[in-house]
């Protein structure tokens, strides 16, 4: 019965963790997928957020996301809650399925203005069907860009690319 | 030559009118091997005193057989066999006949016995008694060979005499201090304390017992609340996995550590308690070993649990009354 005991495996691996990010030296803001991994099956679907991490005084964004057309089909589109407000934010995307680029464009309206938002949190999810198996990189481009309620840039330090490991289909 | 042919016709006359009474058995002289011959005499007088006067079965005189076996110029004394036996009882001519032996080898002394049925292809009864201990001790174990060969009960007092001489030769032979200690360390390795109990000495026993016990329970205990922590750690990962917002990824990630180290922590008190557990253990098993009592205290715990039996407060018990 004691032979038995062992340690669990102390794993932080959560993208969004800030203490992971500092311990990795990633530098913020950034923008990463949630998850990171995810393992799936040929001929199945993922879902995946696109997430913008500790930002400060965000009003728009332009995501643009390269995949391997030949192994992935883009499913859908939809717009994250970070930019959410009492008007839904503005939310549209191009597919070029031919290059393997994903652009989404989002921004934030308020009443009178544009309304930013400071931290952490969702600017779209997108959902990817596996056609191949192996390993399947996504990646952000530096298309990628913030800007604040004044269309100023706000530099984004990091871009993390996300993997989805596709077994055969069993 | 005349007269000692009527002298012999007159014996085996005698002899044969003693069989037709029911004198049907000899008790032929007990050879002595390593003894002086007088010892062996005067024990064969005395089994002879016992066979007739306590258990009372007629017996042929001893002077009548030596002087028939002297006609053969046969020496009693020297027959202890089973074919001896049977060549001596058809000279005779009774239905039984016993011869035996005493054999001092060494610091044991080695009695035997059979009784042989003339009529029987097959031995009767044997009795063999070996044992240490003091030459006068021959005397209650030829009572009891005899009792034993003609198959009667013993008096109680020769039975605790008889169990006396026995434990005291085991005794003295270091049997009961080698097997005392084997069991004592044998039961202390199967279950603390158990050993000790053994030789009586109940308060260590216990002792042991409740420690490890105690010991145990406490084990189990840090045992189940590694289990605790282990589970609830993963729950605390599942919940870091699956949230999406940084203050409770921080908040589930610090739960985690602690579970890990509450985890880490319950391992190590267990195994620390483990090894007390196991150094008890061992510990346990040589006090057991050294705690068994030696041969010297071996022998006076028999003198004084056989100077405490039942039949001897009976006796004294007599006498008390006598006296008023």
């Amino acid at each position: 019965m004691f032979s038995c005991e062992e340690l669990p495996v102390l794993s932080f691996d959560n993208p969004l963790d800030l203490t992971t990010a500092e311990e990795l030296n990633i530098e913020l803001p950034a923008v990463v997928f949630y998850p990171d991994s995810i393992p799936m099956e040929a001929g199945s679907s993922a879902l995946l957020q696109v997430f913008a991490m500790e930002v400060t005084g965000l009003s728009g964004a332009h995501i643009q996301i390269n995949y391997e057309q030949q192994k992935l089909n883009l499913k859908s589109v939809s717009k994250g809650e970070f930019l959410n407000s009492l008007i839904d934010p503005g939310f549209f995307f191009e597919n070029d399925t031919i290059e393997g680029l994903l652009d989404i464009y989002t921004i934030s309206f308020g009443e009178d203005s544009l309304k930013n938002v400071t931290g952490t949190g969702s600017l779209a999810i997108v959902e990817f069907e596996a056609t191949a198996p192996g390993k399947i990189i996504l990646e952000y481009t530096d298309k990628c860009e913030f800007v604040d309620e004044n269309d100023n840039p706000i530099e984004i330090k990091s871009l993390l690319y996300g993997v989805l490991d596709v077994a055969k289909k069993s | 030559m005349k007269t000692v042919r009527l002298l012999r016709s007159f014996l085996l006359l005698t002899i044969t009118l003693a069989i037709g009474h029911g004198q049907q058995l000899a008790i032929l002289d007990i050879a002595p091997v390593e003894i002086p011959e007088t010892d062996a005499l005067n024990l064969s007088e005395h089994f002879r005193e016992v066979v007739s006067s306590k258990i009372g079965e007629n017996i042929i005189p001893i002077d009548k057989v030596r002087e028939v076996l002297s006609g053969d110029k046969v020496n009693n004394r020297w027959c202890a066999e089973e074919w001896c036996a049977r060549e001596v009882g058809e000279l005779l001519g009774v239905e039984k006949v016993i011869v035996s032996s005493i054999w001092k080898d060494g610091e044991l002394y080695k009695l035997n016995g059979k009784l042989v049925a003339m009529e029987d292809t097959l031995l009767e009864k044997e009795h063999t008694f070996n044992f240490a201990g003091e030459e006068e001790s021959l005397i209650p174990e030829v009572e009891v060979m005899a009792y034993e060969l003609l198959s009667k009960q013993m008096p109680q007092e020769l039975l605790l005499q008889h169990q006396y001489i026995d434990e005291r030769s085991l005794a003295l032979q270091g049997i009961t201090e080698k097997k005392t200690r084997l069991t004592a360390t044998l039961l202390s390795t199967a279950v603390p304390g158990l050993g000790q109990i053994y030789l009586k000495r109940k308060l260590w026993g216990g002792l042991w017992m409740a420690t490890q016990l105690s010991l145990g329970a406490a084990t189990l205990n840090q045992y189940l609340s590694y289990k605790d922590s282990y589970d609830e750690f993963y729950v605390f990962e599942d919940l870091y996995q699956a949230s999406t917002d940084v203050d409770t990824i921080f908040a589930y990630r610090n739960d985690m550590l602690r579970t890990y180290d509450n985890t880490k922590t319950f391992i190590d008190q267990r195994k620390q308690l483990t090894q007390i557990i196991f150094s008890l253990w061992a510990l346990n098993i040589l006090q057991a070993n050294i705690m068994s009592p030696s041969t010297e205290e071996i022998l006076k715990d028999i003198s004084i649990r056989f100077s405490h039996n039942p039949y001897n407060r009976q006796s004294q018990l007599r006498l008390t009354f006598t006296i008023e």
